[in-house]
């Protein structure tokens, strides 16, 4: 082959896993932050109802 | 649950079939007859070119859900922003597998011909409606805004995909859309393409779906920060006030019992009053 070829898929590749682990690691860090803020506002919510 | 299955399988059919795609691509597949081991780079062009077209297609049909009032919801503006991102991305790869195709095919690395001024043009447009989503707003005004946005810009897309036909163009015209009739390309060639398409395919599903949760927890986060914020606000609100009136209070019992006649302009009102 002649380098093209290669550098085409490597682009490809390189950059489709790049913006999918980015996904991903975005997705598991905003799902933390829902966690969080569900508990916070659970906790913080409780006590005045009672 | 469902989604999380649904998202998993997708993810992992998908992961398979690109590994098959450039396998296939680049191993299996013999060599073009006119054009070598270029040819290969075909196995991830168009499909990736077709996978943009698809991303602004859903972009649209969700801005139309959610301009049209019966079927007006949050969820379609999500549905757009994220398919619109991962558009971009794919029109991003489509612009530079082509030019690095066109290099050793055409000797440039970029030409002002039709197809890929008007897939210029299609990045630009997209990347436009992204940068316009980032404008501050509430959520309903950002929606309907950034739906006629994608509207607007969809109206490109057509126009990359004729462009072969109504100009004349270094562009090679249309190939795949003769597979199965007219064909052009056979045997392992023609089911490696069509893997590609497949494979392109559930890789733009997996990232839609994922960037669709991100877009909804985050959009879920800014109203919860919004109340968090107004509650706040009312509780500051709620000091002030009460400080305030203990504060006039405080002035009330430290004012002596007969008032003199002070030298400012605003006592004599308070004590006309009392």
């Amino acid at each position: 082959m002649n380098g093209y070829v290669e550098a085409g898929y490597v682009v490809v590749l390189v950059t489709l896993s790049t913006y999918g682990v980015w996904l991903a690691f975005t997705r598991s860090k905003v799902t933390h932050s829902l966690t969080r803020s569900k508990i916070y506002r659970e906790t913080d919510t409780k006590p005045k109802e009672q | 649950m469902i989604m999380k299955v649904t998202r998993v399988i997708v993810g992992v059919v998908a992961l398979i079939s690109v590994i098959a795609t450039v396998v296939l691509g680049l191993f299996i597949t013999p060599p073009d007859v006119v054009q070598g081991n270029l040819a290969r780079l075909l196995y991830v062009h168009p499909p990736i070119a077709w996978v943009a077209y698809l991303a602004y297609g859903v972009t649209s049909l969700a801005s139309a859900l959610y301009l049209w009032r019966p079927t007006r919801a949050l969820r379609w503006d999500h549905i757009a922003a994220s398919s619109a991102e991962v558009g971009v991305v794919f029109t991003a790869l489509t612009l530079v597998t082509g030019s690095i195709w066109g290099r050793p095919a055409w000797g440039v690395w970029w030409t002002w011909d039709a197809r890929l001024t008007t897939t210029a043009i299609l990045l630009v447009l997209y990347l436009g409606y992204l940068a316009l989503r980032r404008i501050p707003a509430s959520p309903q005004r950002r929606a309907k805004r950034s739906a006629i946005a994608a509207l607007i810009a969809f109206v490109d897309v057509p126009i990359v995909h004729f462009s072969v036909d109504w100009w004349r163009t270094l562009h090679q015209g249309a190939t795949i859309a003769s597979l199965g009739t007219n064909s052009k390309i056979h045997g392992i060639m023609a089911w490696t393409l069509l893997l590609g398409f497949i494979a392109f395919t559930l890789v733009y599903v997996w990232m839609t779906l994922v960037r669709y949760q991100i877009t909804a927890i985050d959009s879920q986060l800014e109203v919860n920060r919004l109340a968090d914020w107004k509650a706040e606000r009312e509780n500051q609100s709620e000091i002030t006030s009460r400080d305030i009136a203990e504060l006039l209070e405080a002035y009330r019992l430290l004012e002596p019992s007969e008032p003199h006649e002070p030298s400012g302009s605003f006592r004599p009102n308070l004590s006309k009053k009392r």
